[in-house]
């Protein structure tokens, strides 16, 4: 860009000076000429002839020193914007269409933009870095890291401060109801590591505000300080109360600083001991086994990424020596902060590429209609262009020209296309997601989505223009000046518009077909037997240890909870459980079944769950075997199991009575359930341990612990008699996501359902293009084809039979492109597979409806044309032009 | 005898041959040919300077500003070794060309 800059302005100065030399040799001549007796005006026109013509001049020196398409730009585009005006329709549609690609495409390039390589609000982020546990047998890194391999980390000299954090939700009382927000508990170096910039106040200091005991403080993030306290500026210095407590405000962070992690975006911070205040879930700190933290540091000045990585890897060898009972596997991870934790990164990746894929897909059939226009106006240019070629122009400088014309065409698009991603990224920022975790979607598209658009525009108008601009200019010129268009000209019939067709046809198959295997997994997933009854069911979430209710105060508080929605009118029952089917998050934990002999059996895994009495019932989850728990906390350790992990882990599947280990505990299996889906709808099986959550009463810390309420009615219209309940109770105690199960299975099937109606969406986008493009390719061929036609007409061809051949035609193009288009949407369904639910990759109800509908579409679409030229006068045919 | 155009390719040699005479700027160089040529050749002398322009690109002449008898500034111009190089085989191939054509006129 630079050097270009200075190679015109040197040729500006040598053009400069070369005029200069030129006026020294006028002035001269004229002097001679003066001499002579001439007056000076006469000498100089004298001077001028005798110099030669100024216009030759300027060609050849033009010619010589510019850079020729610089000059010959600016006339392109003067020349190509008239020649659109003249033709303000095509320039409608062409902005359309390719706005609505590019669109999509800007769109979904922005989202993984944002979330794959957002740079971090904070001071000098190149060297800010995230540090990540990672396990090399599994082969999975971005985990988090224990407090003892925190402390063992410290001594790389590569890293200057680590600081640690950990994710904690925490109920903010300010003005109106008590809400549930995502905070951080962070060692007390964190803002200094992290620098984020303050708008009012201070980060937190080691030396005071790290003590245990010590007097509560917190720091707000600007969009908490704004929504809560009404951004005021007195704030540093008053309490906020978090979780019941008193905090001392002793900053607000800049806007946009929502922790160093990408989509895990907290709103307060406090210092980790507090931690114990926050609800105390964090495990032993002195536990090497327990991965709790996750971990942000500074590179030292000049200490590249690799040479930091490279040193904490040693440590990580070192450590996986010494500590083998627990870091056998265990290396450790950097990457820059702010970016997505990697071990979510390649299936965000695909995720994102997949999306682009579509979007592609969709801009290129647009991107081939609007081809397929300039086609059909550069035959109707033919004699413009012949001229123009005749009298000199070289090919290339007409290519030019054409092309020139086309990117002008595509840069409205382009315009329209991020206009259009803005707003589709604001609607965006809104949805919601249909789990409690603490991820963040506020998106924007920065200065590179818009240079993204903008490079995808021009690229666009040379895609679409290249081959009608090659073919315009490779023409016969007799023929073109005579606008002979070849007219028995079905000669070739596999023309480039022809191809276009095709390719478009292929393209919507592939559309079609995607679109019609999720919509039928949906729909088929509805019909997916969950294992429990979905209708006239009420979950509300509430955390009493965010409150300062101790397990046993919790349990009193919950038993007046229940008590009190259980004797509300139009209510069956009620029961409780740390977590509820179709959450799309859980816990996982290994167990080891006993033997009838007493030994251990294999370790398995399985979701563990905590419920109450009636939670079974309250579900309509059957028992097979054996009975619930009490009301009221059991005297024995028992658990209840689902069917699928008493078979699995007990041979026979009589587990009923047999014992289990869990974490050093030994349990009597009370009673067997029926499988019920525990994360996702379209889920195997999976082995479930049921607790008496009355043993301790704790939630998960994700959600808290939910409410599950079996109406007898509709269950959302006792959300507002439920909430006021709890209100009453304890009116500090923040309630959320209320919500009846038939949506938290709506949420269950989002991205099911998002994804069948993005490609339905394409696909239906794609097949209004390709329709309006077969019309135009078939319209076109029948009105080259007009003197043709006439001539048999007028030797008898009847008009069924005239009607006919032009519909094979159109069948003949469809025939092809949706061969095409199942061949590569088989080979996308396979990989699709694993996202579909109760159909095969290779449903063949949509293989075949999927082609016959886009045949009788592309059918309608050849008929208008066809008719016209089945009813053509065969006299008026022959005189055509 | 009236005045004839050059004939195509002759301008850059002759211009060359004229700057063997010395460091010279375009107006002289333009009267120089004049006078050889006994005022038979007309230059065009809007034409001299892409020629002159392009034998410098070549690297046959060297350009340099100074000041001209009436003291103008000018650019004044002298041939290089490449220059003088380019003007031998130029000079060669005119005589055998122009040799030929005489004697296919019948006039050697």
């Amino acid at each position: 860009m630079w050097r270009r800059l200075r190679y015109w302005l040197r040729i500006a100065e040598r053009e400069r000076l070369l005029r200069e030399e030129m006026d020294v040799h006028l002035a001269m001549l004229a002097d001679e000429f003066q001499e002579d007796g001439m007056s000076r005006k006469d000498a100089e026109a004298a001077a001028r002839r005798q110099f030669g013509s100024g216009i030759r001049f300027g060609e050849d020196s033009r010619q010589m020193w510019i850079a020729r398409w610089a000059g010959d730009l600016a006339q392109d585009v003067l020349y190509a914007g008239r020649s659109l005006r003249r033709q303000p329709g095509l320039a409608v549609v062409a902005a359309l269409s390719s706005g609505l690609g590019i669109a999509a495409c800007a769109l979904i390039f922005g989202v993984a933009n944002h979330a794959l390589l957002r740079t971090l609000p904070v001071e000098e982020p190149s060297c800010a870095v995230s540090l990540y546990g990672k396990n090399i047998v599994r082969g999975k890194s971005g985990q988090s890291l224990s407090y003892p391999d925190v402390e063992d980390l410290r001594e790389a000299r590569s890293l200057r401060g680590i600081a640690i954090f950990s994710l904690t939700p925490g109920t903010v009382a300010a003005a109106g109801d008590p809400q549930r927000y995502w905070g951080m508990v962070v060692s007390a170096n964190y803002f200094d590591v992290a620098r984020p910039g303050f708008t009012i106040g201070r980060g937190f200091d080691s030396a005071t505000d790290d003590r245990p005991g010590g007097a509560p403080v917190v720091v707000l993030s600007y969009s908490l300080w704004q929504a809560r306290f009404a951004g005021d500026r007195q704030l540093v210095g008053k309490p906020a109360v978090i979780n019941g407590r008193k905090m001392t405000v002793i900053g607000v962070t800049k806007p946009g600083f929502r922790g160093t992690e990408a989509m895990l975006y907290a709103d307060f911070w406090v210092p980790l001991s507090q931690e114990q205040a926050m609800g105390g879930f964090s495990a032993n700190k002195h536990d090497r086994g327990s991965q709790w933290l996750m971990a942000t540091a500074r590179l030292q000045d000049g200490v590249s990424l690799a040479e930091a990585s490279a040193e904490v890897e040693g440590i990580g060898l070192r450590l996986s020596s010494a500590y083998p009972e627990t870091n056998k596997d265990r290396r450790f991870d950097l990457q820059v902060a702010g970016r997505v934790n990697p071990g979510a990164r390649v299936m965000l990746g695909v995720f994102f590429l997949m999306l682009l894929i579509v979007a592609g897909l969709v801009h290129l059939t647009s991107c081939a209609n609007v081809a397929n226009m300039l086609l059909a106006r550069s035959s109707a240019r033919r004699r413009e262009i012949a001229t123009r070629l005749a009298i000199g122009a070289g090919r290339g400088r007409l290519v030019r020209q054409l092309l020139t014309e086309s990117v002008l065409l595509a840069l409205p698009g382009g315009l329209l296309g991020y206009v259009l991603a803005h707003w589709g990224v604001a609607t965006l920022s809104l949805a919601q997601l249909p789990f409690s975790a603490p991820i963040d979607l506020t998106l924007a598209l920065d200065t590179r989505a818009m240079l993204f658009a903008a490079i995808l525009s021009v690229a666009t108008g040379v895609v679409f223009g290249l081959a009608p601009a090659l073919s315009a200019t490779k023409m016969s010129l007799v023929g073109g000046l005579k606008e002979e268009a070849e007219w028995f000209g079905k000669s070739r019939r596999f023309t480039l518009r022809n191809a276009l067709v095709v390719a478009q046809v292929a393209v919507c198959t592939v559309l079609l077909v995607c679109s019609g295997l999720f919509l039928r997994s949906v729909s088929a997933a509805y019909r997916i037997d969950l294992g429990f009854e979905r209708n006239n069911l009420l979950l509300a979430s509430f955390d009493p240890s965010l409150h300062g209710y101790t397990p046993p105060m919790a349990e009193a508080l919950v038993d007046r909870i229940v008590a009190s929605v259980e004797a509300l009118p139009g209510v069956r029952s009620v029961a409780l459980g740390s977590t509820v089917p179709l959450n799309l998050e859980g816990t996982q934990n290994a167990f080891e079944p006993e033997t009838e002999d007493g030994g251990e059996g294999a370790r398995a895994h399985a979701e563990i769950y905590s419920v109450s009495h009636g939670y079974f019932d309250t579900l309509g989850i059957r028992f097979l075997q054996g009975e619930d728990f009490p009301r009221g906390a059991p005297s024995e350790d028992i658990v209840i199991v689902n069917r699928t992990l008493a078979g699995r882990a007990f041979a026979g599947g009589n587990a009923l009575g047999r014992y289990l280990r869990y974490q050093g505990r030994r349990l009597r299996i009370a009673a067997v359930v029926a499988d019920s889906k525990s994360r996702t709808i379209g889920e195997d099986a999976r082995n479930c341990l049921y607790f008496p959550i009355a043993r301790e009463m704790r939630g998960s810390t994700m959600s808290g612990m939910t409410l599950l309420v079996r109406t007898a009615g509709e269950p959302l219209a006792f959300a507002a008699t439920v909430r006021e309940q709890i209100r009453r109770i304890d009116q500090a105690v923040a309630v959320f996501q209320v919500r009846s199960m038939e949506q938290q299975v709506e949420r269950a099937l989002t991205m099911a359902r998002l994804t069948a109606w993005l490609f339905g969406l394409a696909g239906a986008i794609g097949v209004v293009i390709a329709a309006a493009g077969l019309t135009g390719v078939i319209g076109f061929s029948v009105a080259r084809r007009t003197k043709e036609i006439g001539i048999r007409m007028a030797l008898g061809a009847r008009p069924g039979l005239v009607l006919l051949s032009i519909l094979r035609e159109g069948l003949l193009l469809t025939s092809l492109g949706a061969a095409a288009g199942l061949a590569l949407a088989a080979a996308l369904a396979r990989m699709a597979a694993g996202f579909l639910y109760g159909i095969s990759s290779t449903d063949s109800l949509t293989f075949i409806a999927a082609p016959l509908l886009l045949l009788s579409i592309a059918l309608s679409a050849c008929y208008l044309p066809a008719r016209r030229a089945a009813q053509l006068d065969p006299l008026r045919a022959l005189r055509h032009e | 005898m009236g005045k004839q155009d050059l004939l195509p390719g002759t301008l850059d040699m002759m211009v060359l041959h004229v700057l063997t005479r010395g460091t010279l700027h375009g107006y002289a160089i333009a009267q120089l040919l004049k006078q050889l040529s006994s005022d038979v050749l007309q230059v065009e002398e809007g034409s001299l300077y892409p020629a002159l322009q392009r034998l410098e690109r070549n690297g046959w002449i060297d350009g340099e500003w100074g000041l001209s008898a009436n003291s103008r500034r000018a650019r004044f111009y002298k041939l290089t070794a490449d220059g003088k190089k380019h003007l031998a085989a130029e000079r060669a191939s005119y005589r055998e060309v122009s040799g030929a054509i005489a004697r296919v006129m019948g006039m050697a």
